[in-house]
């Protein structure tokens, strides 16, 4: 038996009624992205689900990896992105998601530059359950000149 | 895949009085993917509209002459008389078959915009946009809602359909750009999705697939290919 680190993409995503998330198709130089999408300078949020799984390890290092990317090639544009999350036991009907602090997405020189934020799951996890993971952007910082392209993973360490 | 209908007589039915898609206020949003093989007459590809009576929602045009010239889309939300709707065109030349995305936003309580204000957007083969001030005096009621159609007796859509959607908000123009680049309408705001037709052409009623069961009803079309690049 040994533990290996996985991530495992949220699923499920509904965004919130501003209109500034939503899943969209990119046409980019040599493939189509398709991924959830958030308006900079905006405030809005997407809710996600993701499976913790059964083989999930007794320390699992449990966190909420988000791949961003901008059409921006100007560096040190910033906004913030937060996650949330609840663990879904008995009722899917949730109380309040607890939220890990907020982290800068802060873009690089190359237009979509690869950032990476991790942010640690608040939810004690059990395997088998599923975890409800909230995405949200704020409007603070000097924001990118273009919108922000987000892949979402739990990241957790699994027994094998 | 799509439906295709002839021009004559091909219509798809959906219930839309007293439900979810019979809106006769506040903002909506209607979209659709079409392929028209015949301009130059007026053929509609989708409405919830009447000539006179109630039920007057909306009303997507295409050559309409009360709307636009001939090789043209327009739009109407509300009545065309005897109260004025809300309508409008876009000067931009539709030609025969090529696919187009069609978008009709009411941004009735100016969530978007500094106003209220109707929506008019075109992509595909062409593109442009038609804004109108808003101005409310739909009804509800009275008609139902038709794919490549706007009644029955009156000239319906010459060419293809697919990808029909109905939102009881309004979409950001974001979320239209997402339509526009092939995202399916079940992936915009499905929370406020009243109304979805994918038509598949697999089944006959067409299904909803948006929960509300609101299955259109089929009077001829045949099965024709879909628009490129909508399998998102």
């Amino acid at each position: 038996m040994s533990t290996q680190t996985n991530y495992i993409p949220l699923t499920d995503g509904v965004s919130d009624n501003t209109g500034f998330a939503f899943y969209n198709v990119t046409a980019l130089s040599n493939w189509l992205s398709g991924h959830w999408e958030f308006v900079h300078g905006q405030a809005s949020y997407a809710t996600f689900s993701v499976r913790v799984p059964k083989n999930m390890a007794v320390t699992p290092n449990a966190s909420i990896v988000l791949e961003i990317f901008a059409n921006d090639a100007t560096a040190g544009h910033t906004a913030n992105f937060q996650t949330s999350d609840a663990l879904v036991s008995t009722t899917l009907d949730v109380g309040s998601l607890a939220s890990a602090s907020p982290q800068a997405f802060t873009t690089t020189s190359t237009a979509y530059g690869r950032v990476t934020l991790t942010f640690a799951v608040q939810s004690s996890l059990i395997a088998g359950d599923l975890l409800v993971v909230k995405i949200a952007t704020a409007t603070t910082g000097t924001q990118p000149v273009a919108n922000m392209l987000v892949f979402a993973y739990l990241k957790i360490d699994q027994t094998v | 895949m799509a439906r295709n209908f002839n021009g004559t007589s091909d219509l798809i039915t959906v219930p839309a009085v007293s439900n979810a898609l019979d809106i006769s206020s506040g903002p909506m949003t209607v979209s659709l993917w079409m392929y028209p093989t015949s301009v130059g007459t007026e053929h509609d590809p989708m409405a919830k509209w009447g000539a006179s009576g109630p039920g007057q929602n909306f009303l997507i045009a295409l050559g309409s002459p009360s709307l636009s010239a001939a090789n043209q889309l327009g739009f109407v939300v509300g009545r065309l008389a005897p109260i004025t709707g809300v309508f409008g065109a876009i000067a931009t030349a539709i030609t025969a078959n090529a696919w187009y995305q069609v978008t009709l936003a009411v941004d009735a309580n100016a969530k978007y915009s500094g106003s209220p204000v109707a929506i008019f957007s075109l992509a595909g083969a062409a593109s442009g946009s038609n804004v109108q001030a808003f101005r409310e005096n739909r009804t509800a009621g009275g008609v139902n809602l038709n794919i490549g159609g706007q009644q029955v007796t009156i000239p319906t859509f010459a060419g293809r359909v697919a990808q029909a959607a109905m939102w009881n908000t309004v979409l950001s123009t974001y979320e239209v750009g997402a339509l526009q680049a092939g995202v399916s309408p079940s992936r915009i705001r499905p929370q406020s999705l009243v109304g979805f037709w994918p038509l598949y052409g697999t089944s006959s009623p067409e299904d909803d697939l948006s929960g509300h069961a609101y299955n259109g009803t089929l009077t001829g079309t045949t099965v024709a290919t879909q628009p490129p690049g909508t399998a998102y």
